[in-house]
This record gives structure tokens, sequence and C-alpha cells, in this order.
């Protein structure tokens, strides 16, 4: 039996993963809210204000993400670089696709 | 409160490079990243009621009609989903300095990923302040 599988919970690698998946969840909400009405009506039901719904809903999925990815990922001191470009780079793809996004919303209305 | 925030990660950044990682400098930085956090979460909220009291029924929509409507169809669109990514690149950050306290010197990987995030913090605070002054400027441009 291995005695040494306990469960981390304060460890990069989940933390990491929760915030990559936590920034793609905010800006696929923001794209399909602003295409689809019915969605966007949703998330202002939900909590009277679609922005108040999607920082709310996005602080779920950190915590649920967190949480289960915790039970699968490990601490590995050589991943560390890995894992931290990938959230700049996901944080970074994020903000150019919003931006563009929002861009181009504007110029074809 | 964002501008308090960046200088709080700013200053968490200088004390991993160049501060002497003894006890009293491992607690600068995490009394800085613990601040900063703070900061970008009272920010969420004093931010949000702003935003939907009084920006979305007094403000938007004289930048609508005003001669700049893309102060808010573009930046302050882009402004108030991107800020949502901030409190979530906070905590990672100050996980960062808080767990990794006693390896701020020695680990090469703790190093880069406090630089990473926290220079990406900074970053979107960065671009939360410029896009605050075009919003700013939409407005003034609009009222007589």
């Amino acid at each position: 039996m291995n005695t040494n599988s306990k469960y981390h919970i304060f460890q990069f690698p989940s933390l990491s993963l929760a915030t990559i998946v936590t920034i793609m969840a905010i800006v696929a909400m923001t794209l399909v809210a602003e295409l689809n009405g019915g969605f966007k009506g949703f998330l202002a039901d939900l909590t009277g204000h679609h922005w108040e719904s999607k920082g709310l809903l996005a602080l779920g999925i950190f915590l649920v993400t967190w949480l289960a990815s915790s039970l699968v990922l490990k601490e590995k001191p050589h991943k560390m670089r890995a894992w931290a470009l990938a959230v700049v780079g996901v944080c970074i793809g994020g903000i150019l696709v919003i931006f563009l996004f929002f861009l181009g919303h504007y110029l074809g209305a | 409160m964002g501008d308090l925030a960046v200088l709080l990660v700013i200053w968490t950044l200088v004390e991993v490079a160049w501060g002497p990682m003894t006890r009293g400098g491992v607690l600068r930085a995490k009394i800085a990243s613990l601040s900063g956090l703070i900061f970008i979460l009272a920010s969420w909220v004093v931010a949000g009621i702003y935003y939907i009291v009084y920006y979305g029924p007094e403000i938007k929509p004289l930048i609508k009609e005003g001669p700049w409507p893309w102060a808010h169809a573009i930046f302050m669109e882009a402004k108030e989903h991107i800020f949502l990514f901030l409190p979530f690149l906070a905590l990672l950050f100050l996980f960062l300095v808080w767990k990794y306290k006693d390896k701020l010197k020695e680990e090469r990987g703790v190093r880069f990923a406090i630089y990473a995030v926290g220079g990406t913090v900074i970053f979107i605070l960065g671009l939360m302040a410029i896009c605050g002054y075009l919003i700013s400027s939409g407005y003034r441009a609009a009222i007589p």
C-alpha cells in the first residue's frame, strides 16, 4: 500500500491548472454571452447582472478545478517553469482574444 | 486600489530579485504579496459596485452617444472581462511567495514562476489603467 499518497491541495501544478481553466472559461463565457442573448440573460438572472455572474462562476470553476486536479497532479520542481509559461501564455492569449473580439464586434456592428 | 496593487506586486518582485532573503526580507515579500491580493479583491468589489450602480445607467449611455463610442464598446467591454483574470493570478502569485519562502533565492524554477506570474499581474494592471484612461476620456468627450 502506498502510504505516501497524501492529498496536497497547496501545490503549484493544481493551482496553475485551475488558473488556466478559469481564464479560458472567462473568455468562453464572454464570447458566448455576446453572441447568444439567451446565455447573457441566463447570467443576468443568476445574480442580477451578467458580469457579477461571470465572476462568481469563474470562482466556482477555479475552486472545483483546483481541488479536483490536486487528486491527480503532483508537485515536480523541474516542471515549474513549464506551468508558469502555460499560465502566462493562456493569459496573453485570453487578452488578445477578448480585445480582438470586441474590436471586430464594434467594427462589424 | 489597482495602482496600489501594482506597487505591492513590484515590491514583492524587488524583494525576491534583490532583497536579502533574511527572515525580514521574506516577511516583507509575504506581506507585500498578501496586500496586493487584498487590494485586487477590494477593487473587484468596489469597481463592481461602481460599474453596476453608476457606470451602467449613467456613464455608459453618454459614452455610447458621444464622439468616442469605441471607448465603451471596445475598451470597457475588454477591461471588465480581462479584470476577472486578476484575482486568480494574484492568488497564484501569493501562493508562490508563501509556499516557497525558503527557496526564493536558490530555486531558479521558483524565481522564474514568481517573475512570470508577477510580471503578468503588473501587465494586466497597467492595461486596466490605460483602458480606464481611454474610457474616462470617452466620457469627458461626450459631456458638453
